[in-house]
């Protein structure tokens, strides 16, 4: 085997003033391979060393010029032969010289008379003893560079705890006070846990030769710090403990956590969590029999206020109504109990949706609770970049397992339940149910898109004009409600009445019909239809408005119009709804000088006696009557009889539907008041009624002095 | 002195062993060269002492006995130590008798040498 350490050819300087020797000595030193370097007295040895750098220098003592301990002393301070082997050739058994050549650093002594034979081999020992112990000195160095680098604090602890060495690194210093000195016993010196820990830890590594891992956690400054420390075995009986400062990476971790399961804005869960913890939820009602509720809120308009006041209010406005809803949650939590095997989870899905789950709940009654008293927080009043505002909210929700088995049905569900809710006019809390079809999903989306036709202006009224049959004036038209949706185009009212009639949203309709009648009631003021009367209709579920006739009192003030301009036409049903309070109504509207008639006669109650309660001027014989008048001797019959009626009760008669001239003939003949219908004019929109009117006016004007035929 | 100190032939085996196939026979260029050194350290050795040079006497005899050891030439090793060390102590009153068994030695182990050249 070669010797890896000769390979690299080692240079000899031979210093002697004896070319002899010197002629020796490299006979000797060649045969074992070295390269010679030869100086023949110190301080030529000196120059050769600093410009060749030997591996190893043999001195001979005795030298002209500079002698051989000198010139060792000398070779010796520099700094490139701090470890270079040097032998000194001393006389035999010259005491004195080798105590010398100790003295002034040489390395080893060789006797002369040289052996020449034993000499090369003599230095293959020196130069390889001095390649292992400079490699153990650069190991040593680097490890101590190593040790240097590393941030970690280092102990080296024998096994009853004493410390042998330390290091303290930039990392994990702050967990070791200054009173770990080298020698102490660090168990007398750390904190009692810590001291438990690892005693326990350094038993077990020195049996074991394993790892041993922990976690600390210190104060420092109020933050939290967080530590970790492993323990390994060092030597037979001794451990290095390593302590790593793992804040930032704890930190990280838990920052990479909050981005994945958590909100930004609000710093709920997001979607993400909330789907986790309810897929739990489920497992843990499957076992348990109970129910979990998902509780699904949107906020109403919310759009609204990012378009109007920007998102930074938005956004604000959504940090408060979490906080809001977190800390009704958190009540409720606190309420239910310790019976509960799980907590409420409030989630942000995203926009202004938020979630709640409601684990192991014993009762749907419970998720109705909780869920009223999340809507009844949040309608409180909030105040918000100096914005005062009032959320409403619609609410859906679904219960396992009876409205979904899994996940993904009770997610869906409760959005459908959501969307009920909002589509049923908002601001209300909506539990699924399977008659949420496709059919009243449609019809809810109508009464949306109905809603935002209000607020978008998608609405019109057109105008029927009414003739009376004495002498063919024209003296009020009926006001007719018409919606054209942007993208499905003109809804007939037939459809979307009734919808608003169920949703309730008939109020706002019927309110923006008020206003806009007498702001039409206005715009003629200053036109020769100034006389014209308007005729609204009233539902029956505008009398359930308290101050109904106060309501369109003040609307016809606002416009400054006489309010014998408006008349106001309501259905039988609308009378018999609520009769006192409607009664009540009615009086007071007369009262300020409108006229009331009642729509559609004949059709509703047979009870004819609330004719006589309430303060009518007309009657309206249903269509249905007029279109069989010329045809049906029983209709015929009938629109007779409520002629007679109204006359009798000192009330006018209106036909309306009248569609052709022998209708018109028989109701002439009757004595009916007034007619409406294709037969006289359509519905028309106000400019066109404007037109229409005038030019009626005008052929009657012209006709005038033939009237009365 | 019953054993031959002349030459210590062992010293000369031993420079034979180091010899390298190919290059110059180095035995014989030692010899050569300690006969033309061993002539100059002795006239220097005897010019110092006849001038009273102790140094240059201690010097040049140091020179001797490194350069004789070489060659095995004991005698002549000896005797320059012996020299020398009366050049060491600046004490040359014994110098001139050394000197003579110098120059004997040196002579005899010149003859033996020259020989060793002509094996």
């Amino acid at each position: 085997m070669k010797d890896t350490l000769i390979q690299q050819k080692a240079s000899i300087l031979v210093v002697d003033d004896d070319p002899t020797l010197r002629l020796l000595t490299r006979a000797a030193l060649e045969q074992v391979g070295f390269d010679v370097i030869e100086a023949e007295n110190g301080q030529a040895a000196i120059d050769v060393a600093t410009t060749a750098f030997p591996d190893v220098i043999m001195l001979d003592v005795e030298m002209p010029v500079l002698d051989g301990f000198s010139a060792c002393a000398a070779i010796r301070e520099h700094k490139a032969f701090v470890d270079t082997p040097i032998m000194m050739l001393t006389g035999r058994d010259d005491d004195e010289s080798i105590q010398q050549a100790y003295d002034c650093g040489a390395t080893d002594f060789i006797s002369k008379p040289i052996n020449w034979s034993l000499l090369g081999q003599r230095v293959r020992y020196i130069v390889r003893a001095s390649r292992v112990s400079r490699g153990l000195r650069e190991s040593e160095g680097k490890n101590r560079a190593f040790v240097r680098a590393i941030p970690d604090s280092m102990l080296v602890v024998d096994a009853r705890g004493r410390l042998l060495t330390h290091h303290r690194g930039a990392s994990g210093s702050q967990m070791i006070d200054d009173r770990v000195q080298e020698g102490v016993c660090i168990y007398d010196v750390l904190p009692q846990s810590l001291s438990d820990l690892w005693r326990q830890q350094i038993k077990q590594v020195l049996t074991t030769k394993g790892v041993e891992l922990s976690e600390h956690r210190a104060m420092k400054n109020r933050n939290t710090q967080y530590y970790e420390s492993r323990v390994v075995p060092y030597t037979q009986d001794s451990v290095l403990i390593m302590l790593r400062d793992v804040t930032a990476q704890k930190q990280a971790a838990a920052k990479v956590r909050k981005l994945a399961f958590y909100d930004t804005l609000t710093g709920l869960p997001n979607r993400q969590s909330f789907l986790i913890q309810l897929a739990e939820a489920i497992r843990d009602a499957e076992d348990t029999d109970r129910l979990v509720g998902v509780v699904y809120i949107d906020l109403d308009n919310f759009k609204l206020i990012n378009d109007s006041l920007g998102h930074s209010v938005g956004d604000s406005l959504l940090k408060d109504i979490a906080d809001r809803l977190a800390a009704s949650v958190r009540r409720d939590d606190f309420i239910a109990g310790s019976g509960k095997s799980r907590a409420l989870q409030l989630a942000r899905l995203g926009g202004d949706e938020f979630t709640v789950l409601l684990p192991g709940l014993e009762s749907i009654e419970q998720a109705d609770a909780v869920s009223d008293r999340l809507v009844s927080v949040l309608k409180e009043p909030l105040e918000c970049n100096g914005h005062r505002f009032v959320v409403t909210p619609s609410v859906g929700i679904a219960v396992y397992p009876e409205d979904g088995h899994d996940l993904e049905t009770l997610m869906k569900n409760a959005d459908t339940a959501l969307h009920h809710a909002k589509a049923s006019g908002r601001d209300r809390v909506t539990r699924f149910s399977g008659t949420m079809s496709i059919r009243s999903l449609e019809r809810l989306d109508i009464e949306d898109s109905l809603r935002t036709a209000i607020q978008n202006d998608d609405l019109d009224l057109h105008f029927q004009p009414k003739m009376k049959l004495a002498d063919q004036s024209l003296t009020s038209v009926e006001a007719l409600l018409r919606w054209t949706h942007p993208e499905r185009g003109p809804i007939s009212p037939a459809k979307f009445i009734p919808i608003a009639e169920d949703s309730g949203m008939i109020i706002e309709l019927g309110d923006w019909v008020l206003h806009r009648a007498c702001q039409q009631l206005k715009e003629w003021q200053s036109t020769p239809l100034h006389d014209v009367r308007i005729a609204i209709n009233l539902s029956a579920k505008q009398f359930h408005i308290k101050d109904l006739a106060s309501q369109i009192i003040r609307a016809i003030r606002k416009q400054n119009i006489s309010a014998g301009l408006l008349d106001l036409e309501l259905t039988e049903g609308a009378l018999m709804s609520d009769l006192d309070s409607t009664a009540e109504s009615l009086r007071q509207i007369k009262e300020a000088g409108l006229r009331i008639a009642v729509d559609d006669f004949g059709t509703g109650y047979s009870s004819l006696s609330y004719l006589t309660r309430f303060p009518i001027d007309a009657l309206k014989i249903d269509r249905s009557f007029v279109f069989e008048i010329d045809k049906s001797e029983d209709s015929h019959s009938i629109c007779k009889a409520i002629v007679a009626l109204a006359h009798g009760l000192g009330m006018e008669v209106v036909a309306e539907g009248v569609e052709n001239n022998e209708q018109l003939q028989l109701l002439r003949m009757m004595n009916c008041d007034e007619i409406q219908g294709y037969h006289f004019a359509k519905p028309m929109p106000a400019s066109s009624v404007f037109e229409f009117i005038k030019q009626h006016r005008a052929r009657q004007v012209h006709r005038l002095p033939h009237a009365n035929p | 002195m019953e054993t031959d100190l002349t030459i210590d032939t062992n010293a000369l085996d031993a420079i034979r062993s180091l010899q390298q196939p190919g290059s110059e026979d180095l035995v014989s260029k030692i010899i050569s060269m300690f006969l033309e050194d061993a002539n100059r350290y002795r006239d220097e050795i005897g010019e110092a002492i006849r001038e009273g040079s102790a140094e240059r006497v201690g010097v040049a005899a140091h020179s001797l006995k490194s350069c004789a050891a070489n060659v095995g030439a004991m005698q002549v090793s000896a005797t320059a130590a012996a020299l020398e060390q009366l050049g060491r102590k600046a004490s040359l009153d014994d110098a001139p008798a050394q000197f003579e068994k110098l120059k004997s030695a040196v002579a005899a182990a010149r003859e033996k040498l020259v020989n060793q050249l002509d094996a």
